[in-house]
């Protein structure tokens, strides 16, 4: 709970949302969808190293494996006693989901994969998205030359005056990130291959699928889709990487008709 | 006061910055001229145009930052991104606001010189700390190898090479790899190997040399191939070489470049000042074992004996092989020594091959004493070869693994005796000074081979001089017998002037005589000699003992090494059996008689040769009884460490009572009574009358 900065709201009746951040922000990343479900309980939360959560919680070997976060969120889930929640993870923490389902096939009720892409990097007849030069070239980007993500990455303090309900919430909050752990995020994001586990998801799913995601193109939520038995894919109209942000009602939508 | 804000200004399109509308999702919806001219477009632009142009480690960028920046936060102050426009690679600066519908207004700079200028600075930057930590690493490490290892430590990280090796020049020419480093850890591989071509062409042109090296089985499209570094240390000549290998189809870069001719530099630097504190250690400990060999061969005397210690102490901080050859001791070796001493047969065989010129007595060269070549040379199979050795021969000496060899002349006064080789099986990698010192050690070791050579010629003329000067055989018939013993002193820097004779005068008259000279060697046996002579001369006269010391102490009076020399003389009357005796300044004879305690013959006592000054000799008479001996003999036999003379003849009296047989018998009086070691020499006359014998 306290490890990740979570929130819980709203009534017990509905079914149990949770709500994961994927790599460079935290989970106000989350809010502008999380708000269109008042009639459910919803839980957002921060993975360990982002956001609000607990700094000493860090552990860099722990970390090193998507494992690692999974662990985290089935703790979490079942100290909070929820029951057959859905979770909901966009970009790497959609495979975060995919691991907590193999490793505990019972604990969900269901699964929302936002952007998923079980690997990256071009591999013989799977198309990622990506060479291996070119992930070399962004972790390298990350590593050697901090300063431009990390300007990003490190705390900005909102202040729009059309959005104000933000500003004052996320003040402190938003889309903080420790670098150490930024950097191995993207590390195990980019290098991880969990093509091998979508065949373990037994729950019914969801993939949210944008149109001209350069990071998680169509073919590869095809791929997801086709190596989940009982999922779903819903193309929006949105396009991008991060529709629960530009088009949050249109995901919401979607999460909505899933549900039901 | 508004007035130039009020003019019509069209700043969208004239200011130098790109200005663009976007939705939440980036895609543009209204550009400037600037953004128009950034991307090549004529007049619309394509929606995706900013997002297709973003390089892919922006566009991750972007999806995981900007994006909830701008739609969580409203706006992005500040984001660096690299964009593929119509001019290539750009590095450009960005900030953008809501505008509250959903849109966005971007404002963006090409900063490409800016980035370029400051990744320029950051990259000076670190290879100014690089080079920083290097001096300092350097600063500590004392050795060669510990230098190598702290270089390749920076170096090989610092240009992210994946291995490489820093060799030093030897005086033979030949690099001998002193430290290598690989990434990973594998080190059965060095990279750019010493005979490598990039290295031979480094090292010629004494300059870095970078070169792109095709790897096997690569398809010629560069996919597969290696980039080599050779960095030559240049100080006073080449002193060595920095071979790198940057793998992974990589390049180094002009600063990378750089950092490495700095490194070089700083490494040559700090290889110098450390070859020269090694050079000066050297010299100390060359001057140290110089003196310590010269002093510790002098503990032998024979020449053989100094040659071999030399050999022996020189193996094996000078070389696992040393042969010490003289020109008067051949074919055998004087001195030879190998570290592993079972070789050592093998290289006296190969000697002739190895060191030697021909066979046999080799004669001394003479003259051309100033021409001394100190001749270092390694063996190789072809120069063995052509030097006529044959291939067996060729074979075994490349076995010893020799690597190089110094032959060095021995010259002691103006002359040549021999020659020292020297022969190592690691290579020198700083020959300065070697020669010097071979020279100085063969000078020093040729003396002291000649002084022992000089002595050993000494006592050999003096033992040789005085065993002409005893006689040969000893006069004898049916009335008596005489036995003797000589031995002279064990300490050849000590052959005595002992001497002793006998000698008819006419049928019945026999003239004994023991003495000894002051003094040794060639001097005192000719003294001795001398003395002998004159003792012949003045007793054939037939005018008896007294008139023959008077007469022989006037003649030692007036030669100065006689002076003091003692003398027993006897005329035995082999008539009458009696012994008329006198002693100048000698030790008493024994006579052993049947039927009595063993008597001193101690009357006819006079002062040494040459004191007498004109009084007569007193002489003392003895009757021989039957069967009895007279023992005469020098101070060797008595004189024994922690007894006085007068105990010692009384021991000697002793024992001659108790084994009177010892009387006949002067070999074995001597080994039972003398000291183990003769100090001095030992000389014993015994004479007999036959039992038998009428009176």
């Amino acid at each position: 709970m306290e490890r990740h900065s979570a929130v819980v709201r709203g009534p017990d009746s509905g079914v149990p949302l949770v709500f994961v951040h994927g790599f460079g922000c935290d989970k106000s990343m989350w809010e502008p969808v999380a708000s269109e479900f008042p009639d459910h309980r919803v839980v957002l939360v921060d993975l360990v190293g982002f956001g609000d959560s607990d700094p000493d919680a860090f552990d860099a070997r722990k970390y090193a494996r998507l494992e690692g976060h999974a662990d985290d969120m089935i703790e979490l889930i079942t100290s909070l006693e929820l029951e057959s929640p859905v979770f909901i993870g966009h970009s790497v923490a959609s495979m975060i989901g995919v691991l907590v389902a193999k490793a505990e096939p019972q604990l969900l009720g269901g699964l929302v994969l936002v952007g998923p892409s079980p690997l990256y990097i071009d591999t013989g007849d799977y198309r990622g998205g990506f060479s291996r030069e070119t992930i070399d070239g962004l972790l390298n980007s990350v590593d050697d030359d901090f300063a431009a993500w990390s300007n990003a990455i490190a705390p900005m303090i909102v202040a729009n005056p059309d959005r104000p309900e933000f500003a004052e919430r996320l003040a402190d909050s938003f889309c903080r990130s420790d670098p150490q752990a930024a950097r191995l995020l993207a590390r195990v994001t980019f290098l991880s291959d969990n093509r091998a586990d979508l065949a373990h998801v037994k729950v019914p799913t969801l993939i949210v699928q944008c149109r001209q995601d350069v990071i998680a193109p169509e073919e590869v939520g095809a791929y997801v889709h086709q190596q989940i038995a009982h999922s779903e894919l819903v193309h929006l109209a949105a396009s991008g990487h991060c529709p629960h942000l530009t088009a949050p009602q249109e995901t919401a939508s979607a999460i909505r008709r899933f549900l039901a | 006061m508004t007035s130039s804000l009020d003019a019509d200004v069209d700043l969208a399109g004239t200011v130098p910055a790109a200005i663009m509308v976007t939705d939440l999702e980036g895609k543009v919806l209204a550009a400037n001229d600037e953004l128009r001219r950034w991307f090549g477009a004529t007049e619309v632009v394509e929606p995706r145009a900013f997002l297709d142009r973003l390089a892919p480690s922006s566009r991750i960028y972007y999806e995981s930052v900007i994006t909830p920046s701008l739609c969580l936060g409203g706006e992005v102050p500040d984001a660096n991104l690299d964009m593929e426009l119509e001019a290539g690679l750009r590095h450009t600066l960005w900030a953008a606001r809501c505008l509250g519908d959903d849109t966005a207004c971007w404002a963006g700079l090409d900063i490409t010189g800016r980035v370029l200028q400051q990744r320029q600075a950051a990259t000076t930057e670190r290879r100014l700390a690089r080079l920083q930590r290097l001096s300092s690493g350097l600063l500590l490490a004392r050795s060669a190898p510990a230098i190598g290892d702290a270089l390749l430590a920076e170096l090989v990280d610092g240009v992210k090479a994946d291995r490489g090796f820093m060799a030093l020049a030897l005086a033979s020419g030949e690099l001998e790899v002193v430290a290598r480093h690989e990434l990973g850890g594998d080190a059965t591989s060095v990279g750019p190997v010493v005979g490598d071509p990039v290295v031979g062409a480094a090292v010629e042109m004494q300059t870095a040399v970078f070169r792109t090296v095709e790897l096997d089985g690569g398809s010629g499209d560069r996919s597969e191939w290696e980039q080599v570094a050779a960095i030559p240390l240049v100080g006073d000549g080449i002193l060595g070489i920095i071979g790198l290998r940057l793998g992974r189809s990589a390049e180094y870069s002009r600063e990378e470049q750089q950092l490495l001719i700095a490194a070089a530099d700083i490494t040559s630097a700090s290889l110098a000042r450390t070859m020269l504190h090694e050079r000066l250690e050297t010299v100390a400990r060359r001057d140290a074992s110089l003196s310590a060999v010269l002093h510790a061969m002098e503990a032998e005397t024979s020449v053989r004996a100094r040659a071999q210690r030399l050999a022996d102490l020189l193996v094996p901080d000078h070389g696992e092989l040393v042969v010490v050859d003289l020109d008067e001791v051949s074919p055998e070796l004087a001195g030879l020594r190998h570290l592993d001493r079972s070789k050592e047969d093998d290289i006296r065989r190969l000697h002739r091959h190895l060191i030697g010129r021909g066979t046999g007595r080799r004669t001394p060269r003479p003259g051309n004493v100033a021409d001394r070549p100190v001749d270092h040379r390694v063996p190789t199979p072809e120069g063995l070869s052509a030097a006529g050795v044959d291939a067996q021969a060729v074979d075994a000496i490349m076995n010893l693994g020799l690597r190089s060899v110094a032959r060095v002349p021995l010259v002691a006064r103006n002359r040549r005796i021999g020659q020292l080789t020297l022969a190592s099986a690691s290579a020198e990698r700083d020959s300065s000074g070697l020669e010097e010192f071979h020279r100085r050690l063969a000078d020093g070791a040729a003396l002291s081979l000649d002084n022992a050579r000089l002595y050993e010629h000494e006592q050999s003329i003096a033992q040789q001089l005085q065993a002409v000067l005893l006689p040969e055989h000893l006069p004898g018939d049916a009335r008596y017998a005489l036995a003797h013993f000589y031995e002279a002193a064990t300490d050849v820097g000590r052959v005595g002037g002992d001497w002793y004779d006998a000698f008819t005068l006419g049928e019945d008259r026999l003239a004994l005589t023991v003495g000894d000279v002051v003094g040794g060697g060639v001097t005192a046996a000719r003294t001795m000699g001398r003395l002998r002579t004159a003792i012949l001369a003045f007793a054939q006269d037939g005018r008896g003992v007294d008139a023959t010391l008077a007469s022989l102490d006037r003649f030692a009076a007036g030669i100065a090494d006689a002076f003091a020399a003692s003398v027993l003389y006897a005329e035995v009357d082999l008539v009458s059996m009696t012994i008329e005796y006198g002693c100048a300044g000698h030790l008493p004879p024994v006579l052993v008689a049947p039927g009595a305690a063993p008597v001193l013959l101690d009357g006819g006592r006079n002062v040494l040769l040459g004191l007498l000054q004109g009084r007569e000799p007193s002489v003392a008479t003895s009757g021989l009884p039957a069967g009895s001996s007279v023992v005469m003999y020098t101070d060797g036999l008595i004189e024994r460490p922690g007894t006085t003379i007068t105990a010692s003849i009384d021991d000697l009296v002793r024992l001659l009572a108790d084994e009177r047989d010892l009387a006949r018998r002067p070999h074995l009086l001597a080994q039972r009574f003398a000291s183990a070691q003769w100090s001095d020499d030992t000389c014993i006359l015994c004479f007999t009358r036959s039992p038998a014998s009428p009176t």
